[in-house]
């Protein structure tokens, strides 16, 4: 499709009516910015692919400012060797005409919707519920690179080519009814599979129905391993039943045989009966025996007792004799003990402690004594230290001296004195007479502070010097600072002469004897002081207290030493103590034999009662032996009475011993057979009548599981387990064939559509050969083979440029925004050329080639001519037509050039 | 002269498994199937009644099943009713017959669970050969005695097992000569399906079909002997609720749609069919013979008791009638797979789809060709 004339009018700048004619080859448009260049190409796409009735947002802002009228757009075209005109007119009033020449003349083939239609059909566009979009634009969207749009779609070219790109499909398919169809592949394969990893939809009815399978077969398998349990259990009730019938059949053998067993028993119970009666004829011989026996058995063992007994009596009595003798001789020992620690050692214990405790108050009233001289003499030091401490005290008080501090500030202001003189006398005015006339007098006023050896007054005030028959000479000289030396002088020594006063000193060094004094006053008190609170410390509590406390006890003390011989107390403390001591010895050697003898005295005690205690025993033993003997003769006497002798009682056992055994060897005759004629046929009976007890219970064990297994049988009959099998298996052979033929169709639309995939995916390669091959051709031209190859991917996508520099492949977004755009030009000049083999095409590039150097922009123009003069309207639009001044074509000025009908 | 009702092989509580969804409701038309036998034997006055075996498809039956037989069987009374235990329904421990539900027979229900001879009044006597195995290769019928020279008795054998007239009649074999040999008057069988005679052994076949496979399923017969040694009179009463019927047939125009259309119509009323149809369908043709087919198949769908039906089309290849397809992509894929279909290798790119599966392929195709059909409508 190209395009002859676009007329406007109403149309944004475009108030008057434009037309635009414009070359089948080459085009350039030319304006300043906001001339209109962009205007045209809205126009344009609004005439071709926008409903004529649209209200859109877009299509108000067409309206020239301020103006209600409605924008009008008429568009004369070539299609397939068609020429073609459409009007429109938006908003007010909207109308569409589509006309088609035929005879020169134009038949106006179409009016409103169907008009629009139809131009959308011829140029292969799609329908938009707003304002057409790129992808609604047909050819358009792959050829026309407008402002303010993308350079690629939004969306991949596949989807642009597949769905939009209709132009292109038409070039590559060449048959419109293959949409429809790859629909119904698609629609069906979506419903099965899912797009991103072509596995099966979780919920299509194929998953569905195979989730369904896996779980009535999961259900299938339980409901058969309860059959399996119902089979098994009918294999148990079979085998009950055989084992009830074998176990009937022993237990009618059993019976019979314990019927016969049962007469045997007959004789038995009489042979036991005679076997009872022998028994206890035995036992009650046996018992006679056994009694006598033991009587007789009896009188022996007593009477052998009572022969130990009688030895055993004798020896009791001497035992006690014995001891009895033993205590009265320890008696007389420990009476011995007593005596001589009582009324021996005791008195003169006492009497060595008496004259031990007046020695020892003797001892210390001389200790007492001499603590008390030592307080004192503690006491007499510490006074006569206070006493020189506080006298010196007193002289300090009374002595007027100056402290340290005031010492120190006398001695600055001194020192300040001293340099302030020495400053002003050597600032002072010297002055010297050296009169002719010696001895005139000069007097002076004030008088000079000082004159030396020379006559050489020094002047520091002003002075008069009265010359006798001179006259008066006035000096007067220092300046400020002398006086101000002068000045200080005097208030400090005026300062200096107040301490004097105060002091009551003339000079100096009488001041600081005073201030030594005073210092030296100080010294000695902190000795004083120092020395007397050292004697306080030595003193450690003997204070006045302590020593009345020690003539309190001393009195005390002697009181108690009052009543002693006077040679005692004359007695030196060596002596003293020595006898102290002796004493002391004296005491601890008599307390020793004190203990000594008490021990003696407690020992023979000890063993006096022991003996008592042995025979006071021995005697009790004597006592309950001769009770025992009397009482087994006793006893004998009583249990031979029934038997008159002991002899009479010997035959008698031996009669009785007699008969028992003769009564033993008849039941053990009894005994010999019995086990062949009661026990045994008693025991066959007893394990007959068992074994039937036993055959009865496992029977009736057997009828309970019988029972059992019945139950549960019917059980599982009345919880519908094999209608539930039975509805199950009918259920998964439904879906089971339901499942094969979704299968098929399954795996048949993914064959389909892989199929369909891989042709396109080819078709969409072939289509990108010659598309790449045409824009590498020109990229390697315009960047002097810096790049050399665009890659475009199955899709058409650019992705990358080969780089011969760096031989390596550079993505798209790596590129300068130059190079960018100007490879995105190519590509769909390349485009271009592809889609026009037929017929020609229009390509629309709006203002977009302003960052190219002017070398590209040369090489761009002779593309530009190629592509132009071989195969496609070009319309390219410019603020600067200089780089384009090459190209063969026409230049539209706009607005100015836009013809006004 | 006796007349009694002979049937067998009710096989109450069949799984039916093939009739998919429908399978329960097959189960209980079994029921209603009860009932018409039951008015045909009050119909024909019959003296009593004998179902030859296999009245219950399996010992394991559910109970409502036991339940609801034993309901319609207590219906027959006063008529007598003689049951003999089947293959499918053993005389076994933890049977149908010990069953709690099963003792709510009425007193004119007779189990034939012994080999022994059941004198009824008017000098008739049944010889009954109760199954007590699952399977056997012993003749059930041996143990009856043959007649006596002077036994005047009507003498009817009932029996389940297969006649040794075929090969390989392993289990339950019954003579053939049996009824000949031990002076029956008639021999009552049970086991197979489809209604058979032989002599004066007879199978009145299931009472209602169990299978697409069986020929003459569906009956009961109403048996008059006047005396001993008088061939019984034998009339075959259709008794079944449904048809089963299944047909494999290939389309190729619309005479083969009317074909098949009649072969089912004459089968009976639509809703007493089960039907089991696969057809083969040659898509060359033009789109009303299509529409026709699938017109019927929907009537049947709605009409019949349940309906199995199996399609699967073809699409010539190389066929001068097939629908051209667009040339492109679509061409393409058409050739590609005919060539896989022909065992060939696909041009490239579509080389890579050589070893599909014949059935996928063939599919495939179909599916590109309904589309193609759609679009042109």
């Amino acid at each position: 499709m190209i395009i002859e004339t676009l007329s406007l009018k109403n149309w944004r700048g475009y108030r008057e009516l434009h037309s635009f004619s414009f070359d089948k080859g080459f085009n350039l448009v030319v304006g300043r910015n906001e001339a209109g260049k962009s205007t045209l190409f809205e126009a344009l796409t609004r005439v071709m692919f926008d409903r004529y009735s649209s209200k859109a947002e877009e299509i108000r802002k067409i309206q020239p400012l301020n103006s209600s009228l409605g924008p009008e757009v008429e568009l004369i075209f070539y299609k397939s060797g068609h020429r073609y005109k459409v009007k429109k007119r938006f908003l007010q009033q909207p109308i569409c005409e589509f006309f088609t020449e035929r005879n020169s003349r134009w038949d106006l083939d179409h009016e409103g919707d169907k008009a629009d239609s139809e131009l959308r059909n011829i140029l292969s566009g799609t329908a938009s519920s707003r304002t057409a979009q790129p992808e609604n634009r047909g050819l358009a969207q792959a050829l026309w690179y407008l402002q303010k749009e993308e350079s690629f779609p939004k969306h991949m070219w596949a989807e642009g080519i597949k769905q939009n790109l209709s132009g292109i499909i038409e070039f590559v398919a060449s048959h419109p009814d293959e949409e429809a169809i790859e629909n119904e592949i698609n629609d069906l394969y979506d419903s099965y599979f899912t797009p991103q990893s072509g596995k099966i939809k979780s919920n299509s009815e194929l998953a569905a129905i195979q989730n369904e399978i896996v779980e009535i077969t999961e259900m299938l398998d339980k409901l058969h391993e309860k059959a399996s349990n119902v089979d098994t259990l009918r294999y148990e009730l079979e085998e009950f039943f055989e084992r009830k019938k074998v176990k009937q059949q022993h237990l009618k053998i059993a019976q019979d045989e314990l019927f016969q067993l049962q007469r045997g028993l007959e004789n038995a119970s009489h042979i036991e009966e005679q076997r009872q009666r022998k028994e206890y004829e035995v036992s009650k011989a046996e018992q006679t025996y056994k009694a006598l026996f033991e009587d007789l058995d009896l009188i022996v063992r007593r009477n052998k007792k009572i022969v130990t007994l009688n030895q055993e009596l004798q020896e009791a009595k001497d035992i006690s004799e014995t001891h009895e003798s033993n205590a009265r001789i320890e008696k007389r020992t420990e009476d011995t003990h007593h005596q001589k620690w009582k009324n021996e050692f005791e008195p003169m214990l006492k009497e060595i402690e008496d004259e031990l405790h007046l020695n020892h108050a003797l001892e210390k009233i001389s200790q007492l004594k001499k603590e008390r001289d030592i307080i004192l003499e503690y006491l007499s030091r510490i006074s006569l230290a206070d006493g020189e401490y506080q006298k010196i005290k007193e002289e300090l008080a009374e002595l007027i001296a100056p402290s340290r501090k005031e010492w120190a500030e006398f001695d600055d202001t001194w020192n300040s004195l001293q340099i302030s003189e020495a400053e002003a006398r050597a600032s002072a005015i010297r002055v010297k007479f050296d009169l002719e006339k010696g001895g005139s007098s000069i007097s002076v006023n004030p008088s000079p502070n000082h004159v030396d050896h020379d006559k050489e007054f020094l002047i520091l005030t002003p002075t008069t010097f009265t010359i006798d028959k001179v006259g008066l000479i006035h000096v007067r000289g220092g300046g400020t600072s002398l006086e101000e030396l002068n000045s200080q002088s005097q208030l400090m020594r005026k300062k200096i002469d107040a301490i004097y006063l105060r002091f009551n000193v003339d000079d100096r060094q009488s001041l600081s004897d005073l201030h030594q004094k005073r210092v030296d006053l100080e010294r000695d008190i902190k000795q004083r002081k120092k020395i007397l609170d050292t004697l306080i410390n030595e003193a450690d509590g003997k204070n006045s207290d302590e020593l009345a406390r020690l003539n309190r006890e001393i009195t005390e003390e002697s009181l108690l030493v009052r009543s002693i011989p006077e040679v005692w107390k004359n007695i030196s403390s060596k002596e003293l103590h020595e006898k102290i001591n002796r004493l002391e010895t004296n005491k601890k050697r008599l307390i020793q034999d004190i203990k000594n003898e008490q021990q003696y005295e407690k020992d023979a005690r000890d063993k006096r009662l022991a003996s008592i205690q042995n025979a006071t025993d021995a005697r009790g033993d004597v006592v309950k032996i001769t009770s025992q003997i009397s009482s087994l003769e006793s006893e004998n006497i009583d249990l031979l009475k029934k038997y008159g002798t002991r002899t009479d009682l010997e035959l008698q056992v031996n009669k009785n011993k007699e008969i028992h055994e003769n009564l033993d060897a008849d039941l053990k005759n009894i005994i010999s057979n019995y086990e062949k004629d009661v026990e045994i046929p008693k025991k066959l009976y007893k394990e007959k009548e068992q074994m039937i007890f036993a055959l009865q219970e496992q029977i009736r064990k057997i009828e309970s599981d019988i029972i059992d297994r019945k139950a549960r049988i019917e059980e599982s009959a009345a919880q519908g387990l094999y209608s539930q099998i039975s509805d199950s298996e009918a259920l998964l052979e439904a879906k089971q064939r339901r499942s094969t033929r979704l299968k098929l169709e399954a795996d048949s639309i993914k064959l389909l559509h892989d199929m369909f995939i891989t042709l396109r995916k080819d078709q969409s390669e072939a289509i990108a050969g010659p598309v790449s091959d045409l824009v590498s051709k020109w990229l390697t031209d315009l960047t002097d083979e810096t790049y050399c190859n665009l890659e475009l991917n199955e899709e058409l996508l650019p992705t990358a440029v080969q780089s011969k520099r760096f031989e390596s492949l550079v993505p798209l977004d790596c590129l300068s925004y130059g190079t960018y755009e100007q490879i995105v030009v190519l590509l769909r000049l390349a485009l271009g050329v592809i889609l026009s083999r037929n017929e020609r095409n229009l390509v629309v590039i709006d203002d977009r080639l302003v960052n190219a150097d002017p070398l590209r922009m040369k090489r761009l123009s002779l593309i530009l001519q190629e592509v132009a003069t071989n195969s496609c309207q070009i319309i390219v639009s410019t603020c600067n037509d200089t780089p384009y001044l090459g190209i063969n074509g026409r230049v539209i000025s706009v607005p100015a050039d836009g013809k006004i009908s | 002269m006796v007349r009694f009702l002979h049937t067998s092989d009710w096989q109450m509580g069949m799984r039916a498994v093939h009739a998919g969804k429908k399978s329960k409701e097959i189960r209980i038309k079994r029921y209603e199937t009860g009932s018409t036998v039951l008015n045909l034997a009050k119909k024909n006055n019959v003296d009593f009644v004998i179902i030859a075996g296999d009245t219950f498809e399996h010992n394991d039956v559910d109970e409502i099943v036991v339940k609801k037989t034993v309901d319609i069987l207590n219906q027959f009374a006063p008529i007598p009713v003689f049951i003999l235990p089947g293959n499918h329904d053993p005389f076994l421990p933890g049977a149908i017959w010990d069953r709690t539900s099963w003792h709510r027979v009425g007193s004119h229900i007779i189990l034939l669970n012994d080999e022994m001879e059941y004198n009824l009044n008017n000098g008739i006597t049944l010889y009954p050969c109760p199954v007590k195995q699952k399977r056997s290769s012993i003749d059930p019928t041996i143990w009856i005695p043959k007649r006596l020279p002077d036994d005047k008795r009507i003498r009817i054998g009932i029996a389940h097992g297969s006649l040794d007239i075929l090969p390989d009649s392993i289990n339950f074999p019954i003579a053939k000569s049996c009824a000949k040999e031990k002076g029956l008057d008639y021999l009552a069988l049970g086991d197979w399906h489809s209604f058979f005679q032989y002599d004066r052994a007879l199978y009145p076949g299931s009472f209602e079909p169990t299978s697409y496979n069986e020929h003459d399923s569906g009956n009961v017969v109403i048996v008059e002997i006047s005396a001993p040694g008088i061939s019984p009179t034998i009339e075959k009463i259709k008794c079944c609720s449904l048809n089963w019927a299944e047909f494999s047939v290939e389309i190729k125009d619309i005479t083969d749609i009317e074909k098949l259309e009649k072969s089912i119509r004459m089968l009976g009323p639509l809703a007493s069919l089960v039907l089991r149809i696969h057809v083969h369908l040659y898509l060359s043709q033009d789109g009303d013979f299509i529409q026709q087919l699938e017109s019927f198949r929907a009537e049947l769908d709605e009409g019949a008791f349940y309906l199995e039906w199996d399609q699967d089309e073809e699409m010539p290849i190389d066929d001068n009638t097939a629908i051209r397809l667009p040339e492109g992509i679509l061409h393409d894929m058409d050739e590609s797979l005919q060539n896989i279909l022909q065992g060939k290798i696909p041009q490239p790119p579509c080389h890579v789809f050589a070893g599909q599966d014949r059935l996928v392929v063939q599919k495939a195709r179909n599916l590109l060709f309904t589309f193609e059909r759609r679009r042109k409508k």
